[in-house]
């Protein structure tokens, strides 16, 4: 998901950095990934992410960082909402590993999506719902019910789906949606 | 490309298409053919060369399919070569797509879990190839079989009430489902997986799902444009005669 990108991590604690980078390693593969303490001079690249754990290197000096603010990640101890418009993403450090994954795999995914334009074949936000429920193992019926659309759309989703992924079977689309975090292999079973 | 013949040197046959190689296999005929002519390889072998030429010329060249002779042949011919096929499908090739996958894992240190998805995926292809195969050869091969039999004995009487004991319709669309299921595993390895794992065995799997798919596509132009109109043609007559 991340291939081609570089990730820097500053973080003055060397297990949790660890951590984190095989975490990354294991699930996102990006080009490189760099640990630091504080936040690096060389403008190493624009598209890299930046990830702050703690946060307070980034609240003491962030301000400095000149790029947009969703590429940035601030692990942090206490329970926050994403509240922020535009601010960085922020995550609790205490959840469980596979929240973890999941929820920067929504972050990386996001991004990914604004970048937009180029992908036109990228899944619109609808299909994206249709998508899910298919994986879960819902039917058309169910899905138009649950979504309040015409089985009609739903049909010309999932259409649109295979024509844009193609990929055909609902096993295929389950492995996409696992593969690119739309679900959660918890959610399927 | 070039019509195969029966004076051919049979490894000139196979220098135009090497993925021929299996397909002669399945006759019982293996490597070190040195200058045989495709003639001679089927007297040796037993073969009917005329069979022998079409199934080897249906599957180097998708459009041609000389419906009209093959109908001639011995319909139990055909299910012998089907049932080869099966054979390969699962002694051979599923067994080295298995095998790439394994040491595509054991290439990768950590567990990568989109490769645990494509493995999951792969096995309920393969779980529902073989219960595919397994029904044709329990129920299809078998009833032909028996069809067969009874149209070639006209005199005795048949106490067996004929009939097709699948539909058509049921069966055209597992074909169906399982080529597709084989094309999206193709495509999610293509579009989807990345990760470190060793990229010239990812590749190797690739290569076997193409492959794999070809012969698949083959295996059952054979069965739906061959051997059905045969077999309906026979259960046409056998209804006839008993009138």
């Amino acid at each position: 998901m991340l291939t081609g990108k570089n990730v820097i991590i500053i973080s003055s604690n060397q297990l949790q950095c660890l951590g984190l980078k095989s975490i990354l390693e294991e699930y996102f593969y990006p080009d490189k990934i760099l640990i630091g303490t504080d936040i690096p001079d060389a403008d190493l690249s624009k598209d890299a992410y930046y990830i702050f754990m703690p946060s307070d290197v980034y609240l003491a000096n962030g301000s400095h960082l000149k790029i947009t603010r969703n590429r940035i990640i601030l692990f942090t101890n206490y329970e926050t909402e994403n509240g922020i418009q535009d601010g960085p993403e922020i995550l609790n450090i205490t959840l469980p590993q596979a929240e973890i994954i999941d929820r920067l795999k929504i972050i990386f995914q996001k991004n990914f999506k604004g970048k937009g334009k180029i992908q036109s074949e990228m899944l619109s936000p609808r299909e994206i719902d249709v998508l899910r429920l298919v994986a879960r193992g819902y039917i058309n019926k169910q899905i138009a019910e649950k979504l309040f659309i015409s089985l009609h759309t739903v049909i010309s989703h999932r259409k649109n789906i295979t024509r844009k992924l193609g990929i055909k079977t609902v096993s295929g689309l389950t492995v996409y949606a696992l593969l690119n975090g739309l679900v959660t292999s918890k959610e399927i079973s | 490309m070039k019509l195969l013949t029966s004076n051919m040197k049979i490894a000139d046959a196979i220098h135009s298409n090497y993925l021929l190689i299996p397909v002669v296999n399945r006759f019982g005929i293996s490597l070190g053919f040195g200058e045989e002519t495709i003639n001679n390889v089927c007297a040796e072998h037993d073969i009917d060369v005329e069979f022998f030429l079409s199934i080897i010329n249906a599957f180097s060249n998708e459009d041609y399919f000389p419906e009209k002779k093959l109908q001639t042949f011995n319909v139990l011919m055909i299910v012998e070569y089907l049932k080869k096929t099966h054979k390969y499908y699962r002694e051979t090739q599923i067994p080295v797509i298995e095998k790439h996958l394994k040491s595509l894992f054991s290439g990768t240190s950590r567990r990568s879990k989109s490769l645990i998805l494509v493995k999951k995926f792969f096995m309920e292809y393969k779980k529902e190839l073989f219960t595919h195969l397994k029904r044709e050869e329990k129920i299809t091969f078998p009833y032909i079989e028996k069809i067969y039999k009874m149209y070639k004995s006209p005199k005795k009487k048949r106490k067996e009430k004929s009939g097709l004991h699948y539909s058509m319709e049921i069966y055209e669309e597992e074909h169906e489902e399982i080529d597709e299921k084989l094309y999206d595993l193709k495509n999610i390895l293509i579009k989807y997986v990345s990760g470190n794992f060793d990229q010239a065995v990812c590749n190797e799997i690739i290569f076997e799902l193409f492959r794999l798919e070809k012969d698949i596509k083959d295996h059952t132009r054979i069965e739906n444009n061959i051997l059905m109109p045969l077999v309906i043609e026979m259960e046409k007559s056998l209804k006839l005669r008993k009138k």
